[in-house]
C-alpha cells in the first residue's frame, strides 16, 4: 500500500513537471529516471506497512473524580456548609475537569483563607490534574489545609494517598499511621483507613521481596 | 501510512535536487537546450516536494502520531495545539527538514522570477544550491530520518522541553532558519557567478536582496530570541548565551560586513575579492548556526564548550567594558545615523536612505539599552513572608499572597505582588514557579512591570522555610531599548530592501520598454 502511494506521488510529480512546468519531451527520460531513483530509495528504506497511531489528550482515566469528592465530603463530616464555589468546583471534579476545578475553588479560598475543605479540594484537584503526581503546588495546598484545621483528617489522608499514587509509599504510609494514631475511637473512617493501611503494608512487603517491580 | 507518504516525498525531493544538480552541471558543459530547460522546473518541483514532506511532519506532530519515533520521543498528547504544531521544527530532524524546505522553496522562487543575471550564471547558481541541499538530504535520509517508525507505538509520548511551550520561543527559530537559508542562497549566487566569471555589479544587485532579506530575518530572530528568553529564563538575562544564540550573532555580524561590501560592488564595482571572501565566511557561519548541535556531537562536547566559553568570555569582556563606553558611544552613533539624510530634503530622501538611517539609529538605541542595563541594574534576593515589602531601586514590592494554580499541563505556585514605583499607584504582578510532569521539569514564569524608563522583573523561587518564599527582583533601566533597537534595525533593513526591489523593478521595466520600442521600430 505504501509503495502504491509512493508511485502515485511520483506520477503526480512527473505530471507536474511534464505538463504543468513544461519540461521538454527530450528531458522526460532524465526526469523519469530521477523519480525512479527516488522510488527505489523509498522502497529500500520503507519498512513494513504500519498503521498510524494518532493520540488525543485523555481524560484523567486513572483518577475517579466522583470518588475524590465523596470521600472528601465524608471526612469533612456534616458540619461543613458548601458554598457556591465548592458546589461548582465539585461538579467539575466529578466530570474529570481537575484543572478548571482547581481554578474555581480558589474563589472559595479567597473568600475564606481558613477554609480547610477548600484547600483540600484544591490539593486533590492539583494532584489529579498532574496525573497523580504530588507537585510542590499540591503539597503546599495540603499543608495549608492542615494549618487551617489541624483536626481535619482529610489533609493527612489525601496527602498519604497522593504520596502512594506518586510512588512514595513509605511517606504515604507515615501519613496514614499518624492519622490512625490520632483518630478518635468512634471515627467512622477508621475501619476503611485500617484496611487501606493493611493493603499498603502487604504491597510494600511484596515490593521489598522483589515480587512486585 | 501518512508517515510513509512523507518519506516518499522526502526521497523524491532529494532525487529532484540531484536532477537539478546534474542538469545544471550538464547545461554548463554542453549547450543542450532540453537539459537547460529542465533546471528551473526541477528546482520548483523540488521545493514543492520538500514542502510536502514538511507538511506531513507537521501533521504527524499535530495529531501526535506515536507510530513515528520522532513524535513518540518529543511530543505528548496533553500539550496545547500550538505547541504541538511548533514541535515539528523543535527537534533536530525537523529543523533540518525545515532548512531544506526553505532552501527548496527559495530555489523555486529564484527559478520562477530571477531574470536579471545571464542564463548560464542562473543555471550555475541553481546547481550550486542543489549541491548544498543534497548534503542535507543525505543526512536526513540516512542519519537523522524524521519518518522512522516506532514498532510497537508507545502508549504516550515523552514530551519536549517545556520552555518551548512559549509561543514566541516556538516560532522564533523559523526566523533564524529563514535567515540562514537566505545566506545559503546568497552563497549559491556567489558560486554561480564565480563559475561563470560574472562577479560584478549585476551579480551584486541580484544577490543583495537575499543577503538583506536574510539579515532582516536574523535580526528579527535574534531580537525576539533575546526578548523571549529574557521573559522565560527567570534570570532577567537578555543574553541567553547558549550556542545557538552565539552562532546566530556570528552569522549576523558577518552578514553586515557582506552587505556593506556587496553594496560597494553593486555601486562602484569595487571590493570583489572581499565580497567573495565575506560571502564564503557568511555561509560558513550560517552552517555553524544551523548545525551547532551536530558540531557538539562531531567536535566533542568539551571542545565545543571551550569554543563557546571563549566566545562568551570575549563578549563578556566587551560588555564589562561596554557600560560607560556604550553610554558614551550611543549618542555618537545616533548622530552619525543621520548622515545619509544630510543635505537632502527629507521628502526627497529615498527609502534606502531612510532605511540606512533608521537601522543605524536602532544600533544606537540597542547599544544604549545594553550599556544602561549593565551599568544601572539593581538586584534584590530576599526570603519574604506574606505581607513583607521589599525595596528595589525606585520600586516597592509587597508579597500579598501565594496560591497554588493549574495550567494546561502544569501546576504552579503563584505569587501576588503589589508593586509601586516611587510610592505611586499599585500594580499587580504574578510570577509563577511551574512544575510540568511530562517530562518532569520546573520553570520560572517571570512577571514584568514595564515603564518608559525600564522594567521591574520579578521571580518567585522555592519556599525556604514555612511561609517564607525566595523572591528575586530586578530593576533594569532602559532594558527595553535593546529590543526596540533591534526592531528598528530590522525596520531599517526592510525599508532598504523595499527601496532596492522597487528601483530594480523600475530598471527592469524601463529596459523592457526600451527593448519593446526598439522592436516596434524594427531595430
Amino acid at each position: 500500500m505504501n509503495l502504491v502511494l509512493a508511485i502515485a506521488l511520483g506520477l503526480a510529480g512527473f505530471a507536474l513537471l511534464a505538463l504543468g512546468l513544461k519540461v521538454p519531451r527530450k528531458s522526460w527520460r532524465m526526469t523519469g529516471g530521477a523519480f525512479a531513483l527516488g522510488l527505489a530509495g523509498f522502497a529500500l528504506q520503507a519498512g513494513p506497512v504500519l498503521p498510524g497511531a494518532p493520540k488525543e489528550a485523555n481524560q484523567r482515566l486513572a483518577t475517579n473524580g466522583a470518588a475524590l469528592v465523596d470521600v472528601r465530603q465524608k471526612l469533612a463530616g456534616n458540619g461543613t456548609m458548601p458554598n457556591q464555589w465548592m458546589v461548582i468546583s465539585d461538579a467539575m471534579t466529578r466530570n474529570g475537569q481537575f484543572g478548571n476545578a482547581a481554578g474555581v475553588v480558589l474563589g472559595a479560598i479567597e473568600q475564606n483563607p481558613n477554609n480547610a475543605d477548600a484547600w483540600l479540594s484544591l490539593a486533590n484537584n492539583l494532584v489529579a490534574h498532574a496525573d497523580g503526581r504530588l507537585t510542590p503546588a499540591a503539597l503546599y495546598a495540603y499543608r495549608r489545609a492542615a494549618l487551617a484545621d489541624p483536626q481535619h483528617p482529610g489533609s493527612r489522608f489525601f496527602l498519604g494517598l497522593a504520596f502512594t499514587s506518586s510512588g512514595q509509599l513509605k511517606e504515604g504510609r507515615a501519613q496514614w499511621v499518624d492519622l490512625l494514631a490520632s483518630a478518635p475511637p468512634d471515627a467512622p473512617w477508621k475501619t476503611d483507613l485500617t484496611m487501606r493501611l493493611e493493603r499498603l503494608d502487604a504491597f510494600i512487603a511484596a515490593q521489598d521481596q522483589g515480587a512486585v517491580p | 501510512m501518512i508517515a510513509s507518504f512523507g518519506l516518499a516525498a522526502l526521497w523524491f525531493a532529494a532525487a529532484l535536487a540531484l536532477l537539478q544538480l546534474v542538469a545544471g552541471g550538464l547545461s554548463l558543459t554542453r549547450n543542450t537546450q532540453a537539459v537547460t530547460d529542465l533546471v528551473r522546473p526541477a528546482a520548483m518541483a523540488q521545493g514543492l516536494m520538500a514542502a510536502l514532506a514538511f507538511a506531513v511532519l507537521i501533521y504527524l506532530f499535530c495529531v501526535t502520531d506515536l507510530s513515528v519515533l520522532l513524535v513518540a520521543k518529543n511530543a505528548h498528547s496533553a500539550t496545547p495545539f500550538l505547541d504541538k504544531f511548533a514541535r515539528a521544527w523543535g527537534t533536530l530532524e525537523g529543523a533540518l527538514l525545515l532548512w531544506v524546505t526553505l532552501m527548496g522553496l527559495a530555489g523555486g522562487f529564484i527559478a520562477l522570477v530571477e531574470r536579471r543575471l545571464p542564463e548560464r550564471t542562473m543555471l550555475a547558481t541553481l546547481a550550486a544550491q542543489a549541491f548544498v541541499s543534497i548534503g542535507i538530504y543525505a543526512f536526513l535520509l540516512f542519519v537523522m530520518n524524521p519518518f522512522v517508525r516506532a514498532n510497537p507505538a508507545p502508549k504516550e509520548g515523552l514530551g519536549l522541553n517545556q520552555l518551548l511551550q512559549d509561543a514566541g520561543l516556538a516560532f522564533q527559530p523559523l526566523a533564524l532558519y529563514t535567515g540562514y537559508v537566505g545566506l545559503s542562497v546568497a552563497f549559491s549566487f556567489m558560486v554561480g557567478a564565480l563559475i561563470t566569471r560574472q562577479i560584478g555589479p549585476a551579480f551584486a544587485r541580484a544577490m543583495r536582496p537575499w543577503v538583506l532579506g536574510a539579515w532582516i530575518f536574523l535580526t528579527v530572530g535574534i531580537t525576539t530570541g533575546s526578548f523571549l528568553a529574557y521573559h522565560a529564563n527567570g534570570r532577567a538575562d537578555w543574553w541567553p548565551g547558549d550556542s545557538a544564540t552565539n552562532a546566530s550573532v556570528l552569522s549576523w555580524l558577518t552578514a553586515i560586513a557582506l552587505l556593506h561590501s556587496n553594496s560597494a560592488l553593486a555601486a562602484r564595482d569595487a571590493l570583489r575579492s572581499r565580497t567573495i571572501a565575506l560571502g564564503a565566511l557568511t555561509f560558513a557561519m550560517s552552517l555553524v548556526g544551523t548545525f551547532h548541535p551536530f558540531l557538539t556531537w562531531a567536535m566533542g562536547k568539551q571542545l565545543w564548550a571551550d569554543f563557546h566559553s571563549m566566545n562568551a568570555a570575549l563578549l563578556a569582556a566587551m560588555l564589562m567594558k561596554l557600560p560607560w563606553l556604550g553610554i558614551a558611544l550611543a549618542p555618537i552613533v545616533a548622530l552619525v545615523s543621520l548622515v545619509p539624510l544630510r543635505g537632502r530634503k527629507l521628502r526627497m530622501a529615498t527609502l534606502p536612505h531612510w532605511g540606512v538611517a533608521i537601522a543605524h539609529l536602532g544600533v544606537a538605541a540597542a547599544l544604549f539599552g545594553i550599556a544602561a542595563d549593565r551599568a544601572f541594574t539593581v538586584e534584590r534576593l530576599v526570603a519574604a513572608r506574606q505581607g513583607d515589602t521589599v525595596q528595589v531601586g525606585p520600586w516597592q514590592a509587597e508579597l500579598a499572597r501565594v496560591d497554588p494554580v493549574a495550567g494546561p499541563n502544569w501546576t504552579a505556585l503563584q505569587a501576588t505582588l503589589q508593586v509601586r514605583y516611587d510610592g505611586g499607584s499599585a500594580q499587580t504582578l504574578m510570577p509563577q514557579a511551574r512544575t510540568f510532569w511530562s517530562p518532569q521539569h520546573g520553570t520560572n514564569a517571570a512577571a514584568v512591570a514595564t515603564r518608559w524608563n525600564g522594567q521591574l522583573y520579578a521571580v518567585i523561587g522555592d519556599e525556604v522555610s514555612e511561609d517564607r518564599w525566595q523572591l528575586r527582583l530586578w530593576w533594569k533601566p532602559f532594558v527595553t531599548l535593546i529590543w526596540y533597537g533591534g526592531l528598528l534595525i530590522a525596520l531599517g533593513g526592510l525599508l532598504a530592501l523595499i527601496g532596492r526591489v522597487q528601483s530594480d523593478l523600475r530598471r527592469v521595466i524601463a529596459k523592457d520598454k526600451i527593448a519593446y520600442r526598439r522592436m516596434r521600430q524594427g531595430r
